[in-house]
């Protein structure tokens, strides 16, 4: 395994990259280095295989994404059956309009 | 804050705010915005404490407790760190149960809880790692697989100042550097595939003197006397739906751990005590839900389904279930399948969504839900979208939830009516009440 790799690996775990200033980050992945073919860290090669062929996929993909404002997915509220029975049968501009003079936000979805 | 004890004794050892959002009456919905595995811990209905501390080196604990609000749970706790400002102080708290509050406890900081029966636990654990070159070396004590070292009560409480080293409870070093997404998908992944042969309930270390009397820490992992085997249960005659019995780790004769490791972000839904029915159907169509239901083993939950879907052999078909929470298993509702619940009063209902796109790619799901009031047995015939969403979807949702968290925003859910137009054509109209 090439140091390189090696430290893209090791670097990869850590959320902030640490010690990378004192040389024991250098240490890290020269020991990582000794034990590749071996073992692998945490003796595991199934995590190191894992961890590579992450790192060699499209890097972008974690960048990318639509904005999305929706915090929550399709949550019904207990209270349906009361703003029916207070408009019951609203055609379309009739339901806005109520709905915007009782308070609520109105959204048409189409 | 609030009703919480104060835990500042112990440095770091602290309550979080969930972010909950008003769901109408005393129901709040909870989402975690994260893509990182998370346990559901059950206990059972039998009087459930563990009876000793853990720690946990590499994990902190992030709990929030479920539960009738008029419980007390105790909590003790112990600082367990070699070289912490508050070590080897100890701290007793009392509190209730609510999905407000998040009790989170560092690495190296011993917790035991008594009054746990018939509380159900969501941990949505943070994880830090070793220093990087100990890691490299093998120098950590820290085990991945087994993170949690048990220490008795009776020896950390009878714990007195100036005690000889050899009688004291352990000091640990645990580790400080916060954990990455990646290593969290990597994690999952050794769960899912570890949880696919699980032959033995979860280890734990306890500490024993060999023949010669050396201090020796061993790691144990009963076998599983039973635990549930992943299998799929159809709900006939509605194809598609069904119940999906999951495995879990035992940790007791009635008690266990879930690991949920889709990767999909979750929300919970907390129905509160008065009594809590849907008065209309709710209907997706572009969301599989995916419902954990939890709470007491002898609550009774009543749900009615109708077919809604476009071309399905099983159009309009009807069946109405009854049902009591259980943690290890998960109630799949496709998309289109109408679907209204009564009984959920004391029932907290955990949702981890399967999303699906329309023919342009794109999905809302603040709005996907189709309120058809009880009563109108005109059924729609529905077109339910068909693209199942990747990756990038599922991080897009979860950036727009810490944005959206991060402002302090707390919007209801909305209602979404179907309504004629001026031409007579169904509109779906989202309605939601100002803040």
């Amino acid at each position: 395994m090439k140091k390189e790799t090696s430290r893209k690996f090791l670097s990869s775990l850590y959320r902030d990259l640490p010690g990378e200033g004192d040389g024991s980050f250098d240490v890290a992945v020269t020991r990582l280095i000794d034990t590749q073919g071996k073992k692998a860290v945490a003796g595991d090669q199934a995590l190191q295989s894992l961890m590579i062929h992450y790192l060699t996929s499209d890097p972008k993909r974690a960048t990318q994404g639509r904005e999305i404002s929706a915090a929550v997915a399709g949550i019904k509220m207990a209270a349906v059956s009361a703003f029916t029975d207070t408009f019951p049968d609203a055609d379309l501009e009739t339901l806005i309009r109520e709905a915007k003079a009782a308070g609520h936000h109105v959204e048409v979805l189409g | 804050m609030s009703d919480r004890p104060e835990l500042a004794a112990i440095a770091g050892l602290r309550w979080s705010r969930n972010w909950r959002l008003p769901n109408g009456g005393q129901s709040f919905v909870v989402p975690f915005a994260t893509r990182r595995a998370f346990n559901v811990v059950f206990h059972g209905r039998q009087k459930f404490s563990y009876g000793h501390y853990g720690v946990h080196l590499g994990q902190e604990d992030r709990l929030t407790f479920l539960g009738a609000p008029d419980r007390t749970i105790t909590a003790h706790f112990m600082d367990l760190r070699a070289g912490s400002p508050t070590g080897g102080e100890r701290l007793t708290a009392h509190f209730a149960p609510s999905s407000e509050f998040e009790l989170r406890i560092p690495p190296g900081v011993a917790h035991d809880f008594d009054g746990l029966e018939e509380i159900d636990t969501v941990n949505n654990y943070a994880v830090f790692l070793p220093d990087p070159a100990q890691w490299a070396a093998g120098e950590q004590e820290w085990d991945m697989d087994a993170d949690i070292v048990n220490v008795p009560r009776a020896q950390a409480e009878g714990e007195a100042e100036g005690e000889a080293e050899e009688a004291r409870a352990p000091r640990f070093r645990p580790n400080a550097l916060p954990a990455s997404d990646v290593f969290y998908r990597l994690l999952a992944e050794r769960q899912r595939e570890g949880m696919a042969h699980l032959a033995h309930s979860h280890a734990y270390t306890v500490d024993a003197r060999d023949a010669s009397g050396s201090l020796r820490q061993l790691k144990i992992s009963e076998r599983a006397s039973g635990g549930v085997e992943a299998r799929v249960e159809p709900i006939p005659p509605i194809a598609g739906l069904h119940w999906q019995q999951l495995p879990y780790v035992e940790s007791g004769p009635a008690s266990g751990i879930r690991p949920l490791y889709e990767g999909r972000p979750y929300y919970l839904v907390d129905h509160g005590t008065a009594h809590y029915a849907h008065d209309a159907f709710g209907i997706h169509l572009g969301q599989d839900d995916h419902l954990t239901f939890l709470g007491r083993e002898d609550a009774t939950v009543q749900v009615h389904f109708v077919d809604c879907r476009h071309g399905s052999d099983t159009l309009h078909a009807e069946i109405a279930l009854e049902f009591s929470p259980a943690a290890h298993r998960t109630l799949v509702i496709p998309r289109g399948v109408a679907h209204r619940f009564t009984g959920l009063e004391n029932v907290f209902t955990l949702n981890q969504g399967v999303a699906y796109l329309d023919e342009n790619g794109e999905y809302e799901p603040a709005t996907d839900v189709i309120d058809w009031p009880v009563g109108r047995t005109d059924y729609p015939v529905l077109h339910v979208n068909d693209q199942p969403a990747q990756g990038e979807y599922y991080d897009a949702l979860v950036a727009g939830q810490q944005r959206m968290r991060a402002t302090g925003a707390a919007p209801s859910t909305p209602m979404v009516l179907m309504v004629p137009d001026g031409e007579g054509k169904p509109v779906r109209v989202a309605i939601r009440q100002r803040g």
